[in-house]
């Protein structure tokens, strides 16, 4: 998910939103969550996946800036996310390898961003890969 | 290789999210055989930048560079796929057009009347054409181990064209020749036999 265009494209991935919107940085497009907001995606799981990397793309500028990723609705897999650039400036990643719970026998997963008191990061990119390196 | 992460796909679409009735992600496209304003080979060199991504990701070993190629990668495939589906849902009769210039510049081909203020200048239409399916092809084969799903929308894409074959005669003998060939290892022959080449699911999105 890397075409962040609040139309057919996110529309597709079911997006749900409340809160949040999308705008361009570097011509590059991205959502982002304002204070307590969220945003959520609906991605299909090929069958006989049996692991799942979920790659997130962000941007230096928003080093700090924190969002929680919640899987599948459910509150006990959220996980703090904390922009922590690599680089000095410009695009990078952060990878988690989801565990196989979250996949095993499931056609879907659902991936939601919630930000706190603060703005969250923008997101830029949502890939889900099988294998490792991507 | 830092040519390719040099290069920005929101700027290949900017002619075909046009074409497709969308706000184009940038201010303006490529130059050059890109440009819109004279003669040109619209989507042609979008189509092999596409090739070239798709290629260089099975290639390189340097993790953080295969991951911004696939970022490159996605944001150009997901583009295409949008445009297609705007295109599909504004002109239903079409669906499964989708290109950096408008389908007049294939009636002219095909030997029909084109006003001269509607003549799009694109001096090979099938050509350009064939490279955007081209590098759809070669991203569905390439990442379908790591992104089956990215592979799907390229597939998808891809196969979409059969929706607007019929009317074009030159469409058959030069495009399908080549994803024919493509279908042997691609899986594209069943697919074709089980009549999923029409409507993409991912087109089936109503508009906001």
């Amino acid at each position: 998910m890397f075409t962040f265009d609040n139309n057919n494209a996110e529309y597709g991935r079911q997006l749900a939103q409340d809160r949040s919107y999308v705008s361009l940085l570097h011509n590059r497009s991205f959502r982002v969550a304002n204070p307590h907001g969220m945003f959520s995606y609906l991605f299909s799981i090929p069958a006989d996946t049996e692991e799942i990397i979920l790659t997130l793309t962000f941007h230096s500028l928003d080093a700090g800036k924190q969002m929680i990723l919640r899987v599948n609705d459910d509150p006990k897999t959220d996980k703090t996310i904390t922009v922590e650039p690599y680089i000095k400036n410009g695009f990078f990643h952060h990878d988690y390898v989801l565990p196989k719970e979250w996949i095993t026998n499931k056609d879907m997963i659902k991936l939601m961003f919630l930000a706190g008191e603060q703005q969250g990061g923008r997101l830029f990119g949502i890939g889900l890969y099988r294998t490792l390196p991507i | 290789m830092n040519y390719l992460l040099k290069l920005e796909p929101e700027r290949f679409l900017h002619e075909m999210y046009k074409v497709a009735g969308l706000e184009p992600p940038t201010e303006e496209g490529y130059q050059g055989w890109e440009r819109s304003d004279r003669v040109n080979f619209r989507g042609h060199f979008f189509g092999h930048y596409i090739s070239a991504l798709a290629q260089a990701v099975d290639v390189v070993s340097d993790c953080e560079t295969q991951r911004m190629l696939m970022d490159k990668l996605h944001i150009a495939i997901e583009g295409i796929a949008a445009a297609q589906t705007n295109y599909a849902i504004k002109h239903p009769e079409h669906c499964g057009y989708v290109s950096a210039f408008r389908e007049v510049a294939l009636d002219e081909v095909e030997g029909r009347d084109v006003s001269v203020d509607q003549k799009e200048n694109v001096l090979v239409p099938w050509y350009c054409l064939h490279k955007i399916f081209a590098g759809l092809i070669d991203t569905h084969e390439a990442v379908n181990d790591r992104d089956p799903v990215l592979s799907s929308v390229a597939l998808d894409a891809a196969s979409a064209t059969n929706c607007l074959a019929s009317g074009f005669p030159v469409l058959k003998k030069t495009l399908f020749s080549h994803l024919t060939m493509k279908c042997m290892t691609s899986g594209m022959a069943s697919i074709s036999q089980s009549n999923r080449l029409t409507l993409p699911t991912h087109q089936k999105v109503s508009p906001k």
